[in-house]
Order: structure tokens, then sequence, then C-alpha cells
């Protein structure tokens, strides 16, 4: 039964094997994304329990409103679903807010403008260059980056999660106000940030205060550690909660086994409740085949609801069954982890007893992988494949290749997917597999070397065994399967801005230095002084987030928390939190330096006062001097001129750190690096005045690891030798590198076989991470002006990937630009 | 290698990295300065003469004028708002191309010592391994002899694979000179009527075919490269002849077909000189040509 793994499918050849249930599928999960605005009920379910909970101890009123949700939303049943379970089923579409026109929004847009007009002056204060300062209260991700001067939610190209107004009317909107109010002056950000804010739906101030009241917090940006539930089945948890009920002594820990047996029991409920829902359904359906695939699925909920799974179909539905509930207490950026490894057993035992073939396991995947496209489900959800097993050996696989075959046919955002190279144990297939699907142009999957992750996390305290489990949790960040608390970030450094404040800061104040290297150890102080700022930050941080939190439905899951007897946010879990200190910006900041160094320090063409000047100006009435400034060497082109000014900012960066663990020694947290950008290349760009190297204000900073955009002219294996000049020893959170490849260059067989080599090469040089856009610039150029021939194309943004024509215009023209050089 | 051969100076045009149509794998391709041959779809009309030039790209000029003041040579002249370029002033000294702030400019063309082109070549070896490695390409690569000699024993003996393209035409010592040095030929097989060769050409081809069968029958590793051009040698007698040089050549490669491109004709413009444009052939033209020679019973290379 077993497969020749070293045959690797043409990507024709995977695009022949979709089926009339695959197409059938793929179009539900399209008119569900096309169904228009969706309004939650978490919020008013909880809240509403809460209310009904006064006086209880806080973990069982939270996991009362837990069960109160699940058993207070729909249970929806699509045509030709081969899994069961919808996240719509507590979303269902807005159709009063569906009604409104554009017209309609143009209007209420405007009078939120005007009022913000009216008192936009006073409003405007002064931030910290740090954009993510922590915040004392109890705010979300979102509402945090929402509480700064960014704008998150119309930039995040996909539904956010509290989104009303449609992307595009929202997009039309910013474009349109920022010409009619041209004389305001807009920031970049501003207009799309009021907007954001006005078409918030409001749950109102009841539903607020009730969730504040017991810090409702839920496990997101993690993974709930379905390689154990899958050796288990909740009703084995069951029985271990109600044992440790039994034997605890404190009143602590029995409330908070009490807890965990109210979510699970919840849970075995709901899974039921959907048995019943598809057996009615079945019993509704006229096609015998149909009706007969009901019956079978709302036989499989039933059992394992309780039972441990026997077969790679039972196993299927727990691990989307407990994805989807977790979805549905509110978390987002779930991971499905490493799911190669902990449903090869199923898959290998199915195979050999012939009750399983390739043709349906690879129709179940494309039933998972279009599960995670269903909309409000597009919260960066990943799934990890390759690398080594726990034990150290390889771990690639059938069903390693079967997902990447399965992503190489869909061509979809989600699964955000990475496949983990190991340098020693990786086969060879695994690379050739990878750039098969890369060639199928939908930027997937990003690649992860096991040389860097492994021993690295090891160095921050987490034993080699976990550390072999490690995946990307969303997008890049990496974090260790079934074991952690949610992901935080406690300080996101943008690099240019700081050099830019030391520009002016330094000619305000009448600074001299007597050479480059002075000015240049001024700044790496600054970003000492900023990153102590954030371990600081990260301390209090990581209070606000757990104090009083509490999640008992993660608590049952996550490894750690039962044995302790401590709940997920109470330091339960085995391996904590990581704590990000971002930087961003990179090759901006570099690329800044270097031309300082050049044309101030060096030819001495311009002083630091012209420079500040021309800055503060804009560049406006200095396009020559900006033109000069651009021809300063570059980061990114195999140059040690400007090399070596980023290797000593990433070290400078890195090791402050690591600093910040020996300095604070937190219990269950700890301190890492982030070069990821997400979306804030163009967010912090909008807040970034004009920098040393010729940009200008407002526009894109270089983004994750990678050079300004555009500026990499050497090609790929310059730009690599740069990013190895890095240290790789201190990379402990994300690392990103974008690399475009061009269909044009490699579209044969020797430059399929060259970009295989590539790949070989930079995991042979410990490249800690890369991810491709294989997509020619016209294709780009083309999809933005007729977005509606070209709604399946996407790209690779940061660590995510997005349908282009649901981009922002900004993020859409960065794109374009990082795509151009390639072909130019 | 010895230091003096690395002291060997030669003109270079550029080092392209990541080249991955210049032979197998990731290779770094160093094109040489000067040919003997002037085919009129040269793509690297700059490579054409062994002196270095100055490129002008017009597009880019914004016309502020610092290259008419930085110039010793009275080389750039504005009348109005035209920017004239006399190449024929030009000393090559790159005053103009460091100040101009619009990348308008180039000198093309580099004197360089091959040590410090093994040097730089050096930096992708990672990359090398496998079939990858390093190509010297042109112009006429062996125009420069000595010089590219040194390049290829000096990378070999840090063990770079090489390649070696030539347009075939030169004595065969030339070639057996290098045949230590070099793990795969690649010789350009363009035209086999040599009336047509003459004309498009410019030179003799009887050699070509020579060498081709000599590096085959040494035991050198030979892939024989074909530009077709619409019109010119698109022709059935080529085709046949490309397929019979593969099948009489058991050992040969293969023939690996190069449609024409226009990439030339913008870079000539730049140097300031005339080009002949030919029609691009369209892809399905191209599956068209390999289609039938190998219908004629062709080994052809890096088809798909």
């Amino acid at each position: 039964m077993a497969r020749d793994l070293t045959r690797i499918a043409s990507l024709s050849e995977v695009k022949g094997r979709i089926t009339p249930r695959i197409k059938a599928m793929r179009k539900v999960v399209q008119e569900l994304n096309d169904a228009g605005l969706r309004k939650t009920k978490l919020y008013n379910n909880m809240a509403a329990s809460i209310m009904a909970t006064k006086g209880e101890p806080t973990a069982i009123r939270r996991a009362k409103g837990f069960a109160y949700h699940l058993n207070h939303i729909d249970l929806p049943i699509y045509p030709a679903e081969q899994l069961a379970g919808s996240v719509t089923g507590m979303w269902p579409v807005d159709e009063e807010r569906n009604e409104l026109t554009y017209e309609d929004y143009y209007r209420i847009a405007v009078e939120a403008l005007d009022a913000y007009d009216a008192t936009r002056e006073e409003n405007a204060k002064q931030e910290s260059r740090n954009h993510q300062r922590a915040n004392e209260g109890n705010v979300s991700f979102e509402e945090n980056v929402n509480a700064g001067k960014m704008r998150f939610g119309s930039l995040m190209a996909r539904d956010h999660y509290d989104a009303s107004i449609p992307f595009d009317i929202l997009q039309k909107l910013i474009k349109v106000l920022n010409e009619e109010r041209a004389d305001k002056n807009y920031e970049p950000y501003e207009v799309g940030k009021v907007l954001e804010l006005t078409f918030t739906y409001d749950y109102g101030q009841e539903t607020k205060d009730a969730l504040h009241e017991i810090n409702w917090k839920i496990a997101n940006h993690t993974n709930l550690n379905y390689k154990d539930l899958v050796r288990r089945g909740y009703g084995d948890i069951l029985r271990e909660i109600e044992e440790r009920l039994k034997a605890a002594k404190e009143e602590d820990k029995k409330i908070f086994y009490e807890s965990t047996k109210i979510a699970i029991e919840a849970v075995i409920a709901y899974i039921n409740k959907y048995a019943e829902a598809l057996k009615a359904e079945a019993d509704k359906t006229e096609c015998e085949e149909r009706k007969a695939e009901l019956l079978e699925l709302s036989r499989v909920l039933g059992r394992i609801s309780t039972e441990k799974p026997k077969t790679f179909f039972e196993a299927l539905n727990l691990v989307w069954m407990t994805q989807l509930i977790g979805n549905l207490e509110g978390g987002s950026a779930l991971s499905l982890g490493r799911f190669d490894q902990y449903m090869y057993p199923f898959y290998q035992k199915d195979m050999e007893e012939g009750i399983l073939t390739q043709e349906r396991a690879f129709e179940l995947m494309c039933a998972l992988y279009l599960k995670l496209n269903e909309p409000k489900m597009r919260t960066v959800q990943s799934l990890s494949v390759g690398g080594v097993t726990t034990e150290g050996e390889n771990g690639a696989n059938e069903l390693t290749k079967l997902c990447l075959e399965v992503m190489s046919l869909l061509a979809m955002p989600y699964p955000n997917m990475s496949v983990r190279l190991n340098p020693e144990k990786s086969p060879q297939w695994l690379y050739e597999e990878v750039i098969r699907t890369v060639k199928a142009g939908c930027g997937q999957p990003l690649i992860l070397n096991d040389a860097v992750w492994i021993p690295n996390l090891v160095s921050v305290g987490i034993p080699l065994e976990a550390a072999r489990d490690y995946y990307n949790m969303g997008c890049t960040e990496i974090m260790i399967e079934g074991k952690e608390c949610n992901w935080l970030t406690s300080g996101m450094l943008s690099l240019p801005e700081i050099l830019a404040d030391q520009v002016h800061a330094a000619v305000e104040k009448g600074k001299t230095y007597k050479d480059f290297e002075e000015f240049f150890e001024e700044y790496l102080a600054e970003i000492r002084l900023e990153v102590d700022n954030s371990g600081a930050d990260g301390v209090r941080f990581l209070k606000a987030e757990r104090e009083g939190s509490q999640d008992p439905f993660a608590s049952a899951l996550i490894e750690g928390c039962l044995e302790k007897g401590l709940d997920y946010f109470q330091g339960g879990t085995l391996t904590g939190s990581p704590i990000a200190i971002m930087a961003q910006g990179l090759g901006t900041a570099t690329d800044s330096l270097a031309a300082i160094r050049k044309f101030v320090f060096e030819t001495k063409e311009l002083t630091l006062a012209q420079l500040s000047e021309a800055m503060k100006a804009d560049f406006e009435g200095y396009e020559l001097l900006r033109k000069r400034l651009e021809k300063a060497p570059t980061f990114g082109n195999d140059d040690d001129y400007a090399d070596q000014i980023a290797v000593r900012i990433f070290d400078v960066y890195s090791t402050e750190t690591r600093k910040q663990n020996e300095i604070y020694k937190l219990e269950n947290a700890r301190f890492v690096n982030n070069v990821f950008s997400y979306n804030l290349h163009i967010e912090l760009g909008e807040l970034t005045p004009a920098t040393p190297n010729g940009r200008k204000k407002g526009e894109a900073i270089s983004d994750c690891i990678g050079p300004s955009q555009g500026k990499d002219s050497n090609g790929p294996t310059a730009l690599m030798n740069s990013i190895f000049k890095l240290s790789t020893d201190d990379i402990t959170g994300a690392f990103a590198l974008n690399m475009k490849i061009s269909p044009s260059l490699v579209k044969d067989a020797e430059g399929t076989a060259a970009v295989v080599r590539l790949l070989q090469t930079y995991i042979e040089n410990k490249g800690a991470e890369i991810q491709f856009n294989y997509v020619d610039a016209t294709a780009l150029q083309e999809a933005q002006k007729e977005p509606s021939k070209h709604r399946d194309l996407v790209v690779r943004i940061a660590g995510y990937c997005e349908y282009f024509v649901n981009l922002d215009y900004k993020l859409q023209n960065e794109i374009i630009e990082r795509t151009l050089q390639e072909t130019a | 290698m010895d230091e003096k051969m690395r002291e060997v100076e030669g003109v270079v045009f550029g080092l392209q990295r990541f080249s991955i149509h210049d032979g197998p794998g990731i290779r770094t391709t160093v094109f040489l300065k000067g040919c003997n041959v002037n085919c009129l779809w040269c793509h690297n009309p700059e490579g054409i003469p062994l002196r270095q030039m100055l490129s002008y790209n017009a597009s880019k000029c914004i016309g502020c004028r610092r290259c008419e003041q930085v110039c010793p040579q009275g080389v750039h002249v504005f009348e109005g708002e035209e920017h004239k370029v006399n190449r024929d002033l030009c000393k090559f000294c790159g005053k103009c191309v460091e100040e101009c702030p619009g990348e308008a400019l180039e000198v093309l063309g580099e004197r360089m010592k091959a040590g410090k082109v093994i040097k730089q070549l050096l930096r992708d070896k990672a990359y090398f391994t496998g079939e990858g490695g390093i190509t010297l390409s042109g112009g006429e690569a062996l125009m420069q002899r000595e010089f590219a000699t040194a390049i290829l024993k000096g990378v070999k003996e840090e063990g770079v694979k090489t390649a070696l393209e030539s347009n075939g035409t030169l004595p065969w010592e030339y070639y057996e000179g290098v045949l230590p040095y070099v793990d795969i030929f690649l010789i350009d097989y363009k035209v086999t009527n040599p009336e047509v060769y003459k004309k498009y050409v410019g030179g003799d081809n009887s050699k070509v075919e020579e060498t081709i069968r000599r590096l085959h029958d040494a035991g050198a590793k030979v892939r024989v490269r074909c530009p077709i051009i619409p019109d010119v040698n698109d022709t059935e007698d080529h085709f046949q002849k490309i397929a019979e040089l593969t099948k009489e050549l058991p050992n040969l490669e293969g023939a690996e077909i190069l449609p024409y491109h226009k990439l030339g004709i913008s870079k000539a413009a730049r140097i300031g000189i005339e080009s002949v444009e030919f029609e691009m052939p369209a892809n399905e033209t191209v599956t068209e040509w390999k289609n039938s020679i190998i219908a004629m019973g062709g080994r052809l290379v890096n088809i798909d």
C-alpha cells in the first residue's frame, strides 16, 4: 500500500485529482464567504451566562459561560460536507447590515469623520516609538493594536474579527474620503482608523461590563494538544478530571477541576448535539449516497464525543471538532500543530487494513483545508509538517506528502502551512515536494529549519524532546505543540523610526560625532534601551494577561494544567508563554545607516543638519539629494558595507532580548525575538517619518528580515548570503524571509532543480525561515486592475497568505514593488 | 594556481549570480568582452567589442545635468531638453556614473584581475554543490584566452564545476587548451547554411561542427545550444542537422533550443548602436520547433 515517496507528482497531475465532492465543498465555502457581514453570538451568550452566575467562583462562571455558549448556537450542516461542524453556527449573516448600500456607509462615514475632525487636534497625542506598550487593562491583541494610532482591520485583508463593513467598501471609503478631504492632510492611517472604529459592532455596555467582570480571556495563538487528544479521547480526559477532583484537597484545586469538568462535559454534549443534528438531516435527505454519508458522520461524532478514535476519519473528526470549539470560544490563530505526526499512525493503520484509500484521504484533507477557509475561521490557523520526530528521527511520511499535494491542488491561503526541513534527516523528496507546492503559486508553504529552531528553543529552556515538537503558530511564530499558553507581544520596535529620531535630536542638540562608529553606537544604545523597556513592559503585560484569567477548556487539554491543578492562564501549562519583543524595518534602518555612513561621514558631502532638514521636508525640494541617498549600499546584496550594519543591529537587539530572561527570570514565560512583520511594515510605515535612505514619510518600511522593497538587485543567492551573515544563535521567536521567484525564470526542469538546490543551500547554511512568492509582477498588476477576474490569486504577505484582491491597496502596491525588480 | 595567473587581467562586463540557463544547476555566469562574430540577434551587443563602453538609458535620465558638470571630457551635452552623449570622447573614468542620481549611466566593461573574479565567483560556492558552478560566457569567452583559462583553472582548483560557452569557430588549440578545466562545453550551433551564417552571424561556420565533434571525441561533455530566429534558421534542414548531430554523437548531452528574444534591442540603444529586430516566436511555435526536432530523432535538453 505504501507509495513511492520519491516520485513527485507534477502540478497538473495533482490538479487532476479534484473530485466532484471537492468541487462541491469548495463551492459551499465560496458561498459562505460571499454571504456578507456576520455578527457573532459569542459576546451576548457569554454575558447572559455571566450575569446568571453572579456569586459563583470565577473559574466556574467562566466554564458555565463556555457551556452556555455551546448550547446556544446553531448547528449548520452544509451540502457535500465531509466534516461536520461550522463556526458559522455562531456567526449568522447580518441581513440588516447587508442591506446597507455604499451611500449609506458613506453617509455614516462622513458624520464620523466630521466628529473626529472636531476633536482631532486635541486627541493627537504623542506616542512611544515602541508601538506596543503594555496596557495595564484587560484588552485583546486587536484592541491593544487598535488603541494606538495604527489601522489594523482595514489592513487585515481578511475579515477582521469584528468587521461590520464590507472590506471593499471600507477600502473605497478610505480612498474617497482622503481625496475629498485633501486639505486636512490626514496622516496615512487616520481615515482608515476612524472608519474601523466607527463600523465596529457594538454589543452594548452591559455585555462589555459582564465580560470585563471576570476578565474573559481565551486560549488563542497556541495549539490545543491534538497530539495527546487523539491518543486519549474526551472520555479519558473526563475520567482523569473526575479522579483528580475526588483526590483534590484544597478548595482552589477543587474549583479548578470542577471548572474543567464543566467544560469537557459541555464539549461532549456539543459533539453529541451535532451527531443528532446530522441524523435528523439524514432523515430528511433523499439522496441515498448523501444520507449514508450523514449517518456515518453522525455515528462517528457520537463515538468520538467520548471514545478515543480508531480510524483516520474518526481522528480527523475529533481534531476538527476541537479546532472548531476552540474557535467558537473565541480563540484565534489556533494551530493544528504537527498534523502529519499525530495523524500518521491512524493513516498508516487504515491503509494497511485497506479501509482507507489515497483518494479518500486526499478528499478528507481537502475537506479539512476548506473548513479553515470558511468565513471567521481565517485567523491564520496553521498546520505544520515534516521535520524530525519527538525522538529525533526523520518524521516525513506519506501523510506529509499528501498534505502538500492537497495544498498544491487547492492553492488557498489557509491553513498557513509550514514544512520543517532538517538538514541531516529530511529526505530529498521533501525538498522537491516543497518546490512543487511553491510552484502552485499560492505562497505556500513556508519553510522552517530544524537546525536553527531546535537548539535555539533548548537555549531558552525548552527540553530537547519538547523542542523537537515545535511548530509555526499562526504565521511564523515558533511554539511548542500542546504545552504552551498564549503567544504574547510586549514590544514593537520600529528600527527606522528610532534612527530618524536620533538624526533630528542630534541636530537639535547641536551634537557632533567624531566618526560614524560613535553615531552608530549611540543608535545601538537606544535599541538596548527600547528592548529593556519592552522587557519591563512584558512583565506588566504578562500580569495583566493572566490576572484572574481562566480557560477551563484549554486547561483540560494542554499538557501540565491537570497535573498541576492550575489553569492555563495561571501557570498550568508545561512550557508557558513566549513574550515577543519585535523589531521591525531592519532593512530600512540598515540602508539609512549606510547612507549616513557614506554621505555624512565618508564623502562628507552632507551634514547631519542638512539631512535632518531634507527629511523634515519629506524631501520636498530635495529630490536630487533623495536620489543620491538611494545610491548608498543597501542590505541584501551580499555587500559587507551595508550587511555588517545589519549584523550589529540584529545582534544587539537579539542578545538584549535574550538578556531580559536573565533579568526577570520569569516563571512560565520566556522573552523571544521576533522579526516577522505581518502587516506592520505597512502600518508602521504609515507612522514613520522620512528616513535617511531616501524613503518618504508614510511609505512602507522593509518587511520581516528582508531588504528595502526592490533593493536586492543581485539575485536570491546574494540576498541569502546577506541573511547568512546574521547570527542565528539568538533567533528564538519568529523570523521570516520573503523571497520572490519569478515563474518565467524557473518554470522549466533546470529552473526547478535550481530552486530546490537554492532551498537546500539555505537550510544547510542555517537559514531560519523562508517563504516564496511565486508570481510575476504583471499578473499582480492585472489583478489590481481587474480584481473580479483574479479572485483566486493568493500571495504571501509576510508570515501568512491572502487573496491578492482582498488586500489593502497599499499592501497590494508594496507586494508589486517587491516583485517587480525580479523581472527588471 | 600560481600568483602570475591570478594577476592576468581581462575585461568583464557582468557577473550574473543565480544564473540558471547557462548550464545545469545554480551558476554564476561571467561575461567576457569581445567577440569574433556579430550575430544580428545578439542579446548582449555590449559584449561584442573588447573595449569599454558608456551606456546611457534615456528613460532614466531626470535631466539634472550633474553628469555635464563633472565630466572632464565633455561627453555629456544638453541641447535644450535633449541629453547628447558623445561616446567617442569618453575615457571611462566613471565620474558621471557615480554622480548620476537616476542611475541612467553605466560603464560597461571593467578591467579585472583573474584572482578578483575568482574571489567573487566563490561567494556563491555553497550553492554550486551538485551540478552547478560557474559559466564563462561573452562575447566569445575564448577571445580572452589567457584570462579565461586563468579563471577556469582557478575555480576548478577550489572544487567548483565549470562551463564554457563558445561559438565554436575558434582554432582547435583554443578548446584543447582548456579541456582539463571545463566540465561542460556549451557550443552554439547557430546556422547550418554557410551563406546564411555569413549573412547573419558574420563569419565562417566551417569549424563549428568540427569543434563539436572533436570535443565529443575527446570525451568532453558537450551541450549544443541553438538560437532559433524566425525567418532566419527555423528551417527544416537546420532542424534536421541539429537532430542528426545529436544522433551521430552519442555522448553529446543534447541540444538546447533558445528561442529568439528582444533583450538586445534596448541594450543596443543604450550603447548607441544600430540593431535589427526580429519577430518574437509565440510559445506554441517554440513547442512546434522542439517537437519537430524530436520527431526527427533529435535529443533535446531542458524541454519542459
